[in-house]
């Protein structure tokens, strides 16, 4: 009963939250100094595009028209509603006008998804284990060469371990000759060996840049937390009972310190849709990151909504998961 | 130990012989050109339609897919007849009926033969159709366009307008017409959704295949090629496959060129260009030497004013602020020395000169603010030859410096700056300024986060207006704020670039542009005139001006008059003009355009960059 | 015999923790270089052009000039102190507020926990950075390092926040808290004498991760071109030498130096944190 209540009020605050923060994103560029049509224009005159003053201004009206901007605030918020509710459409992107955004984001999402969720997982688990080990077993050298590393490694910009990567494994010694995109010129996505063998291949350096990252991450932290699981008295209950000293850390140490991980992993897979732009400006890997922040640039009302609509979404569904399931993995925290 | 690491470097050497970047099957390096990407990747490479708001040109499309009825040798300042035989013929004084002859025995790509039909159904296509947002314009200007013959095409206009040219011929970048197949389009319902993929135009090139994320595009060049338009006037394009390649940042871009996987860069850094000569000796610039760069690009960069925001509307306090400005460090510190000043507020380009600059010269010499102060400095370009002939070998005479870097600019004179805002009633203390109401003085300089030229500008020149005591600094903002800002005036200056022009007649620029019927109240949108300034007497000029072809002599006398008002009001203030370095690796491909082989500009990011693809040689290298 | 090593403990000196010794140390070097000697710079270390351009380091120049004609000695020493300021101003407010939403939420619990819980879950949702990127429009390039580190804070506290709500809720749950709430001891009185303590070292590793993600955030905003780009700090140094393309042309002093003290000013965080939790954590057992 107590948990069916508490599953009701959750997944009201779900909603809620949703709505807040989709009201939220849609309101502030609507109050900030930008404005798609200006933006397209700007664009067309920086390129040169060689337009007289009067054929600007009769484009300035007509654009407005196209978009869908003529409305009240209100009229567009209650429209952005309806479109979404009645079939998940997003619109047209303004800076790719006529091109829906529902078709930019299908194109870019995979890419976002495969690179991410991957290096996510695999840090994850290397950050992890690793962690785990060194946290037991502290006073080794290897432990405090690890340690180490992890703690110089975690403060560089990311921006500087991507060139770093590029220059050294690129330029230097052109092991991984650079590229643009997902896969090489001629591949095109499909599901045969030749595509996923070449899509490897090129997010090679995007991957590697974002695991050394994520991994200095997750093992400071499951190092910081083992160490301390390792002082509880269950340890040195288990060290009498005659346990070996990997029973104990697999099954005692690591299973415990692990249980915040879990919820920081779920969260981290939630926050993978906001994609990672300096990773995708850095390799020009294509991915959701750069198609938002695009948006913001061109003022792309729509292609904003839309990204960050995706995000919310994740985002809030991890903080409800995470939040169902966490009495269960953790008896200690029950439900209120 | 020793055997893995001799593993490890055996590995890495034998992996270092796979430089190249891998082609496709059957597509050899040699034969293909790799060109950089203007704008980047492209958001969606399936729309090719270029009446679309958001469609792109820099990735092909523009430069070797589609022709235009006349291109611009921007070297010259001279068009290059394309599609077109000869030049529009008006055919009455008041400039409403109009014939243009078409070249014969071109076709399009598809095989279909192009035809006076195909410009007249384009032409009443941007007249009537409501749905082409960018051509409302077209609607109050065309009355009839008609196929008089297979290659004659008559058009009558709903009012007078003498420049009709420079809507079907580049000027700068592209024109707004573009002609498209009648036979494809005239079954399309709705031509602003529509994708026109895979893209049918005259030119010699056509599209082979491309990379759903944007990042590549490859071309193919036609059979047929001699029946696109190049072919017919210029000749056959060198490469058989040209490749648009996005590499992303400037680093990477740098990378690909030394390692011979890019042959032709769009616009680096002066200190980018710095870190690719240095490692590659077949990379190349218009100049063999410093200033390398090519300084004839359409727009001076400077800063703006916004004249209907006080003090702003003071041409005073704006002349002041100039004073404030030291040209030779903004050039040094923005530019590494590259680019040429820009006193005038049309670019300072090579076909300026003999009409504006060197009839001029003597008067802006002479030119004195009310007070009697001559501001203008023709030593300028000395000083900044001097400060690098040491460095790389230059001339210091004031002939040479002034080829290369412009005429002048006005002095860097902090006193008579001091003077003049003390005139206006600002008050200094302790070194810093305050406004004449008593309030300190701050200004907000409003800088294009995106463009370099524009960034680099806002925080110089807020640094030397701190120095001279105004608590001064820059804002960078993203493309669509900087727009919108200046749109409704939310700004107090700032570093755009409205002076471009690329052709004698500047009308359609800085003439239309800043007449004073597009000022609107702040808070309202403008798309011209964002700097608010209102003058009868450059409107009337410039509505003098509208009343001539470009190639009338008259348009160049009226011009003249504008220039001196603009000097006088300085209600935008460029600096220095453009240069671009736009590199090219010459380990594949030869024949480029340089200073020492001017037959083109190199415009890579224009339409006419086909003109230059006859003069390419491939090197023979593998 | 257990009691007295037990005290034997308590009086064990910090001083004798190796890593917060070298940790503060450390981090006490950045205070000084940042708080004391940046004011004695001989020139305004943002102003261009007062040194002659691309020296190497020397004795005047410790760490060498830039091509905008900045010592970068002084620029770095003028860095640190605003890194740290912005670090500083986003954990303090991060850090309060989110631990207050945090334990109200957790001990009220009901109508007030949901509300609370929906607004920070609401910070948590909202992608940071598009926000950042607006929100930098409003401030006109006038945003000050203070500003800066305000706004970076819009978005730090609500993690902590979650984070601290769940410590309560457990502890809420622990007999001796449950027994004071019965014995009607006054709420407020329980917060600082029964809960707090349990979260000083959890509030003090929060604290110090707060400033180094600042730090870093501020760090990514500026290589975007949206940081305070005409102040000193880390971010912006790195920021010019990437577009004076400083690693290709040689210039290796401009770059490294904003790395490296952004590497070891980590460091001495870190080390400083683990050395304060390990002491704290050997006085409780």
């Amino acid at each position: 009963m107590r948990f069916t209540n508490y599953l009701v009020s959750r997944i009201v605050t779900y909603f809620v939250v949703i709505f807040v923060s989709m009201t939220f994103v849609f309101l502030i560029p609507r109050f900030s100094p930008i404005d798609p049509v200006a933006a397209l224009i700007g664009r067309l005159t920086a390129q040169g595009n060689y337009m007289d003053a009067t054929a600007l201004e009769a484009m300035q009206k007509s654009l407005k028209e196209t978009f869908g901007l003529e409305g009240s605030v209100l009229e567009q918020y209650a429209n952005f509603w309806k479109r979404i509710l009645l079939g998940g459409d997003f619109g047209p992107s303004y800076a790719m006008f006529p091109t829906s955004v529902n078709k930019l984001i299908r194109e870019s999402l995979p890419w976002t998804i495969w690179l991410l969720s991957l290096t996510t997982v695999i840090s994850w688990f290397l950050g992890n284990i690793i962690g785990a080990i060194t946290g037991f077993k502290k006073d080794r050298w290897y432990s405090k060469v690890l340690e180490n590393i992890a703690m110089i490694i975690r403060p560089i910009p990311y921006y500087i371990v991507a060139l770093t990567l590029i220059l050294l494994l690129s330029y230097i010694f052109p092991i991984f000759p650079m590229s643009a995109g997902g896969a090489s010129i001629g591949v095109k996505p499909s599901f045969n060996w030749t595509f996923i063998k070449d899509a490897l291949k090129t997010a090679f350096l995007p991957a590697l840049s974002l695991v050394i990252v994520g991994f200095g991450w997750w093992f400071l932290s499951m190092d910081a937390l083992s160490r301390d699981v390792a002082e509880e008295e269950f340890v040195s209950f288990a060290e009498i009972k005659g346990l070996t000293e990997n029973e104990i850390m697999f099954r005692y140490v690591m299973k415990n310190a692990m249980l915040p991980q879990i919820t920081a992993l779920a969260l981290s897979m939630g926050t993978i849709f906001n994609g990672a732009l300096i990773t995708e400006i850095m390799f020009s890997y294509p991915g959701i990151g750069m198609l938002l922040y695009r948006a913001i640039t061109s003022a792309d009302f729509n292609l904003m909504m839309g990204i960050i609509t995706i995000s919310v979404f994740a985002v809030a569904t991890a903080c409800l998961v995470v939040d169902i399931l966490y009495p269960f993995i953790d008896p200690r925290v029950r439900y209120r | 130990m020793k055997k893995v690491f001799m593993l490890m470097t055996l590995l890495v050497l034998s992996f270092s012989l796979i430089f190249a970047i891998q082609l496709p099957a059957g597509i050899s390096r040699s034969e293909t050109l790799i060109c950089d990407i203007d704008g980047g990747r492209v958001g969606n490479p399936n729309l090719w339609n270029p009446y679309a708001p958001g469609w792109r040109g820099d990735a092909g499309l523009h430069t070797v897919v589609m022709e235009y009825m006349w291109e611009i040798n921007s070297q010259t300042g001279k068009w290059v007849p394309l599609l077109a035989e000869g030049f529009p013929e008006a055919l009455d004084d008041t400039y409403t009926k109009w014939r243009i002859r078409l070249k014969e025995g071109i076709y399009w790509s598809d095989g279909v033969e192009f035809t006076a039909e195909d410009v007249a159904f384009s032409i009443m296509m941007l007249a009537t159709h409501e749905e082409i947002p960018i051509y409302t314009f077209w609607h109050g200007l065309i009355k009839e366009a008609k196929a008089e013959d297979k290659y004659t095409v008559y058009i009558e206009l709903k009012r007078p307008y003498a420049k009709l040219i420079t809507l079907f011929a580049s000027v700068v970048w592209g024109p707004q017409f573009k002609v498209v197949p009648k036979h494809i389009w005239e079954k399309v319902d709705d031509y602003a959704k529509f994708e026109n993929n895979p893209p049918v135009f005259t030119g010699p090139y056509v599209l082979k295949d491309y990379d759903p994320s944007g990042y590549w595009f490859l071309y193919e060049k036609r059979k047929d090629w001699d029946r696109s338009g190049l072919g017919k006037t210029v000749g056959e394009p060198t490469p058989k496959y040209i490749l648009y390649y996005t590499y992303g940042t400037e680093e990477k871009r740098i990378i690909a060129a030394a390692q011979h996987n890019l042959d032709q860069l769009v616009a680096l850094t002066p200190e980018g260009w710095d870190a690719l000569r240095r490692r590659d000796k077949y990379a190349m610039a218009w100049y063999k030497s410093f200033p390398w760069g090519w300084p004839e690009d359409p727009c001076a960069k400077g800063i703006t004013f916004n004249c209907a925001k006080p003090p702003f509307d003071n041409k005073l306090v704006r002349w002041a602020l100039i004073l404030a400005i030291d040209a030779v460090e903004v050039n040094k510190r923005g530019f590494g020395g590259t680019v040429k000043y820009s006193p005038y507020h049309i670019p300072p380009l090579t076909a300026y000169k003999e009409p504006y600059f060197d009839p001029l010269d003597s008067w802006i010499r002479e030119f004195s603010l009310p007070d009697g102060y001559k501001p203008f400095d023709p030593e300028i370009p000395v000083k900044t030859a001097k400060e690098y002939a040491p460095k790389y070998d230059i001339p210091t005479d004031p002939e040479s410096a002034k080829d290369m870097f412009g005429y002048g600019w006005w002095k860097y004179d902090p006193v008579e700056a001091e003077k003049l805002l003390k005139s206006q009633g600002f008050t200094k203390k302790d070194g810093k300024w305050y406004l004449p109401n008593g309030e300190p003085w701050r200004i907000t300089i409003v800088g294009h986060g995106a463009f370099n030229d524009s960034t680099r500008i806002a925080l110089i020149v807020a640094d030397q207006w701190r120095r001279f005591g105004i608590d001064a600094n820059a804002q960078l903002v993203e493309a669509s704020a900087f727009t919108a800002m200046h749109q409704t005036g939310d700004f107090e200056v700032s570093t755009g670039w409205p002076g471009c022009g690329a052709i004698a007649d500047f009308w359609s620029s800085i003439g239309n542009g800043f007449h004073k019927r597009w000022v609107k109240p702040i808070g309202e949108v403008t798309t011209s005139n964002v700097q608010r300034w209102v003058n009868d007497e450059y409107s009337r000029l410039a509505d003098e001006m509208e009343k001539y072809q470009p190639t009338d002599p008259k348009v160049v006398e009226i011009g003249r008059e504008m220039l001196k008002i603009l000097i006088e009001e300085q209600p935008f203030t460029p600096i220095v003009g453009t240069t671009k370095i736009v590199p090219v690796d010459t380990y594949y491909w030869e024949g480029w355009p340089t200073f020492d082989n001017q037959y083109m500009a190199p415009t890579w990011w224009w339409g006419n960059f086909k003109l230059i693809l006859p003069h390419l040689k491939p090197t023979g290298r593998k | 015999m257990k009691s007295k090593s037990k005290k034997k403990k308590i009086v064990v000196s910090i001083w004798d923790n190796k890593r917060f010794v070298v940790g503060f140390t450390l981090l006490m070097v950045f205070i000084v270089l940042g708080f004391i000697i940046s004011n004695f710079s001989p020139y305004d270390p943002r102003s261009w052009g007062t040194v002659p351009e691309e020296l190497p380091p020397s004795l005047k120049h410790p760490l060498g000039t830039t091509s905008l004609g900045r010592d970068v000695f002084w620029f770095l020493a003028e860095g640190i102190k605003n890194s740290l300021m912005i670090g500083l101003v986003a954990a303090i407010v991060g850090g309060a507020v989110g631990v207050t939403v945090g334990i109200t939420a957790g001990f009220s619990g009901g109508v007030i926990d949901r509300i609370l819980m929906a607004i920070t879950d609401t910070f948590i949702a909202v992608p940071s950075l598009p926000i950042l990127i607006l929100l930098a429009f409003l401030f006109k390039g006038r945003a000050s390092i203070m500003v800066l580190g305000l706004i970076i804070s819009i978005f730090s506290w609500a993690w902590p926040a979650r984070q601290v709500r769940a410590m309560a809720l457990s502890l809420r749950e622990r007999d001796y808290i449950s027994m004071a709430f019965f014995s009607g001891e006054k709420p407020y009185k329980i917060l600082f004498f029964e809960i707090f303590p349990h979260v000083i070292p959890w509030t003090i590793a929060n604290f110090i991760n707060a400033i180094l993600v600042a730090i870093g955030q501020e760090a990514t905003l500026a290589v975007l071109g949206l940081s305070a780009l005409e102040e000193a700090t880390l971010g912006t140094g790195i920021y010019w030498a990437m577009q004076y393309q400083a690693i290709f042309r040689g210039l290796w002093w401009w770059i490294a130096s904003p790395v490296v003290a952004m590497i070891i000013l980590f460091v001495s965080l870190f080390l400083t944190s683990k050395g304060l939790q390990e002491h704290l954590a050997s006085r409780r057992s």
